[in-house]
């Protein structure tokens, strides 16, 4: 494809004669959009490439603090889990059962857990047959009967037990920490706590409340454990679908809804139990996402100028080579014009020069004789007559000697005679109809020719014009070929004072908006074979120079229509 | 007065020269610039009339040659040219006069005569009017 | 008209005459054969004789006159040393003798002016009229004074002289006789489009029927 753009530019670019105007807006495109596409291309390589790497860093900083979030929450939260756990398990193996069960006593370690600790609701005990033989707490379960439950189950196969948040009897979301105690004895005991959610949420920010992540706990069903702004308070269902949870904090992108969410996830050691912080992408992508539009903006915005600039600046470049390209063929036709004259010059010159000598040959035989006629004896002819002969046969050869130096320039004059002259177009076209004749006779085309009576003479360039009427008349035949009931229609009239307008019309093949855009290039030619391709260029060329105009028309398989308008006084341009 | 005439043209200056010895000049003639520098070894003339467009050894350098041999000798140029080309008269003041072909033929005489008055030639006038 | 046109025109108009001229001698020298020939040694034979080589002479002197105006459109400068007489040196200067110039002119295009019925003549300068000019340009000048009166329809007669008028170098152009005296003059006082080279080249009106070319000096050709 670029040998095809390379070879587009190098035809544009040659210059050549009687330029078209089609020629020269075909090059401002072309060179518009080179300029273009050269300056924008890079800038969108480069654009695209800066944002890759960009989106790129920014969703890694994004994640980083997500990342420390979470790891942090979950830290915090597994202290303050941990430590709960600890104190109940002190309390468990501290005392005995037999000192536990006393309502005062229990109470005492009750008020004394939760005078260090917070977030502890109730405290029971429960005996190895389930039941609640002491309760320390605001509800009323004290006698309370746990047997066969799993957690106690639980606690008492492992010895401990955490447990999800859940509502249960005491109606508000709460969690429940549990110790099996196996004493010495054989005495089998489970001390109960209760833990408030509130003071476990609590422990999820321990960075401070962040208005733009939320943090909250949910378990391995996807059930809230504690409140989340923005996906429903504790123990319902989280709208999310998470990715599986892994040993190692991570952070996921996820599409929920069509929103972008970023998803930072830990799981809390030894439980169920799982720490989610998220953080809506497009409110963490908004100062990228401003800054993306804004860079757009400006993409665009030079993009735009980029078009504006070229396309103006390739418009006066190409305006100032058309009309240096004028220029030149105006110069050099001027000069072709003077080098003409030269050679003229030169011609008539070189003849002048050349006839002088048979010239002074003629003299001096011609004066010979005359001599020996009246210097010599005069007695009798014949002496006289053979010297004299010789001589008047040498002046007849030498005579037709110099015709044959004149020969030359008869010709050269009778083609430039021609120069510039009051014409009658009627004339030209019938001589060059006169031309063609034959061929139209054979192939069967009809002419018509149409001239006002007073249509004024041209002042202008027989040979020239000549040449413009055969090109015409030919390519209308040629157009005719193969064609029944050609016809060729040669119409004439003043379209001003000062303009003769001049229509060739045929009926014949007609050309295609591809070709009529191309008809005035040069070596542009709808006949393969035959023809250089330049005959509409010449023709364009010597209207021109003439100071007239030729526009064509055509529709194909209907016709071609030419006009050609000449002014009456030739201002033959570049010339004086 | 003896006349030596170089031209290349027979046809031209054998008839030149049968019309002046006709008026009683002694008149000869050569065709080429070597032949010329001969005669003038030979036997130099009174004057000398050189067509300067020739082939071969002419113009200046022909002209060189016979100003170092003769550097007295009285020379009319004589050029089919209107302008002959390389002449400068004013380096050369051997050269009287330079004339155009076709000859006027009374007007050469007059030039002849002027360069080299008659010493004792039958110059009978004639009413050519060329 | 062109620089080219002119020059095309005259140089046609020459050649043509050339032509007409050798011609001319071919038949002269013809009969002079047929005489010398068949003729019968008498006076009156000889007589003619002597007439038809006179006519050859006399055209060849023509024919040279025409090719001396051949030479002026290489402006190349002024010829010197012809068959009048000898002119000064000036190898390639800008100058030409007015004169001289005038008489080619009346001579290359006495072909066009006798097809226009216009009678073309020239004064016979016996003193060369200097000017400081290519040839061509004067040339141009004088077609186009012709070509005013051929365009009212010629008929007239046309009298040139090179000559010097208060201080100004220029040609006399004199109108006179003809049917078309009245209409000639008035193509002239409005003649003298600018031409390349010479435009200020000015036709005025010096009195009745006499107008005075001026042509500027100095002029590129």
């Amino acid at each position: 494809m670029f040998c095809k753009i390379r070879q587009q530019l190098a035809r544009l670019l040659d210059i050549s004669e009687g330029l078209s105007p089609a020629h020269y807006r075909a090059l401002r495109r072309l060179m518009t959009f080179l300029m273009v596409s050269v300056s924008v291309t890079p800038l969108l390589v480069l654009s695209a490439f800066s944002h890759i790497q960009y989106s790129r860093m920014v969703e890694q900083e994004l994640e980083a603090p997500l990342d420390t979030l979470a790891r942090k929450s979950r830290a915090s939260l597994e202290l303050f889990l941990g430590e709960r756990f600890s104190t109940v398990s002190f309390i468990a193996h501290a005392h005995s059962f037999a000192s536990l069960n006393h309502p005062d006593a229990f109470r005492r370690v009750f008020l004394a857990l939760t005078s260090e600790f917070h977030g502890f609701v109730d405290m029971g005990l429960v005996n190895a047959e389930g039941h609640q033989v002491d309760y320390v707490g605001p509800y009323q379960l004290k006698g309370a009967d746990y047997a066969g439950q799993p957690w106690l189950r639980e606690a008492e196969i492992k010895g401990r037990y955490i447990s999800n948040v859940f509502l249960g009897l005491r109606d508000f979301p709460h969690m429940v920490m549990a110790v099996h105690r196996l004493e010495a004895d054989g005495t089998r005991w489970t001390l109960r706590v209760t833990i408030d959610i509130s003071q476990l949420e609590k422990a999820l920010m321990p960075t401070g409340p962040d208005r733009e992540t939320d943090v909250f706990l949910c378990d391995g069903n996807n059930i809230l454990q504690t409140n989340s702004r923005l996906y429903g308070k504790a123990l319902e269902k989280l709208p999310l679908s998470l990715p599986p949870v892994g040993l190692e904090p991570a952070v996921h992108h996820l599409n929920a809804d069509g929103q972008q969410l970023l998803v930072g996830t830990a799981l809390l050691s030894g439980t169920d139990l799982r720490l989610v912080a998220v953080k809506s992408g497009p409110e963490a992508l908004r100062p990228w996402t401003s800054l993306q539009s804004e860079l757009i903006l400006v993409l665009c915005g030079g993009i735009v100028i980029i078009v504006l600039v070229s396309h103006f600046l390739m418009k006066a470049l190409v305006a100032r080579l058309q009309a240096a390209d004028e220029h030149r063929a105006a110069i050099t036709a001027q000069m072709e014009h003077q080098h003409k004259l030269s050679s003229i010059g030169r011609l008539a010159a070189g003849v002048a020069h050349e006839i002088n000598n048979p010239l002074a040959v003629i003299l001096e035989k011609a004066g010979l004789a005359q001599d020996i006629l009246r210097l010599s004896p005069s007695n009798g002819n014949q002496p006289q007559a053979d010297s004299l002969l010789p001589l008047l046969d040498g002046i007849e050869r030498t005579v037709l000697r110099a015709r044959n130096i004149t020969r030359r320039l008869l010709g050269f004059s009778r083609r430039m005679e021609a120069s510039c002259q009051p014409l009658r177009l009627e004339q030209i076209i019938a001589e060059s109809l006169d031309f063609l004749g034959n061929e139209a006779a054979h192939r069967g085309v009809e002419i018509t020719v149409r001239l006002p009576e007073n249509l004024p003479d041209v002042v202008s360039d027989q040979s020239q014009l000549q040449q413009v009427f055969l090109n015409l008349l030919g390519n209308a035949l040629d157009a005719l070929e193969g064609q029944q009931a050609g016809r060729i229609e040669i119409d004439g009239k003043l379209s001003d004072t000062e303009t003769v307008l001049i229509t060739v019309r045929d009926n014949g093949k007609g050309m295609s908006p591809e070709m009529l855009r191309h008809i005035f290039e040069p070596f542009y030619s709808s006949k393969r074979e035959k023809g250089t391709g330049l005959g509409m260029f010449i023709t364009y060329a010597i209207i021109r120079r003439l100071g007239g105009d030729i526009v064509v028309h055509s529709q194909q398989d209907a016709g071609t229509t030419v006009h050609v308008s000449l002014p009456v006084h030739a201002q033959v341009i570049s010339e004086a | 007065m003896d006349i030596l005439l170089v031209d290349d043209e027979l046809d031209f200056i054998e008839p030149l020269a049968q019309r002046l010895r006709l008026r009683g000049y002694k008149a000869r003639f050569a065709t080429n610039g070597e032949a010329l520098l001969d005669q003038l070894a030979k036997s130099p003339p009174d004057v000398l009339v050189l067509d300067w467009g020739m082939p071969g050894l002419s113009g200046p350098i022909l002209l060189e040659r016979i100003h170092t041999g003769w550097p007295t000798l009285p020379l009319v140029i004589l050029s089919g040219y209107n302008t002959p080309k390389g002449l400068r008269q004013e380096n050369w003041p051997q050269i009287r006069e330079v004339l155009t072909k076709p000859l006027h033929f009374n007007g050469f005489l007059e030039i002849l005569e002027g360069v080299c008055p008659s010493r004792g030639n039958t110059v009978p006038q004639q009413g050519d009017n060329a | 008209m062109s620089h080219t046109a002119c020059m095309a025109r005259l140089l046609a108009s020459a050649v043509h005459d050339m032509r007409n001229i050798l011609a001319v001698i071919r038949e002269s020298a013809g009969l002079a054969q047929d005489i010398t020939r068949f003729g019968d040694g008498s006076a009156a034979s000889r007589k003619e004789l002597e007439i038809s080589l006179d006519e050859v002479r006399r055209q060849v002197v023509l024919a040279a006159q025409l090719a001396e105006g051949l030479e002026f459109m290489a402006q190349n400068g002024p010829p010197r040393g012809s068959l009048s007489q000898s002119g000064a040196t000036g190898d390639k200067s800008n100058s030409c003798d007015l004169a001289r110039v005038c008489r080619l002119f009346c001579r290359m295009a006495a072909r066009q002016a006798r097809a226009a019925q216009i009678r073309l003549e020239c004064a016979e300068n016996t003193e060369p009229v200097w000017m400081e000019s290519r040839p061509m340009p004067v040339l141009h000048c004088l077609l186009d004074v012709l070509d005013s009166c051929v365009s009212v329809g010629g008929k007239v007669d046309l009298h040139l002289a090179a000559t010097q008028q208060e201080g100004a170098t220029g040609i006399a152009v004199r109108v006179s006789g003809g049917d078309n005296e009245a209409l000639a003059l008035s193509a002239l006082t409005a003649c003298l489009r600018p031409i390349q080279g010479m435009t200020c080249a000015r036709l005025l009106s010096t009195g009745p029927g006499t107008f005075f070319l001026v042509l500027p000096t100095g002029e590129e050709g």
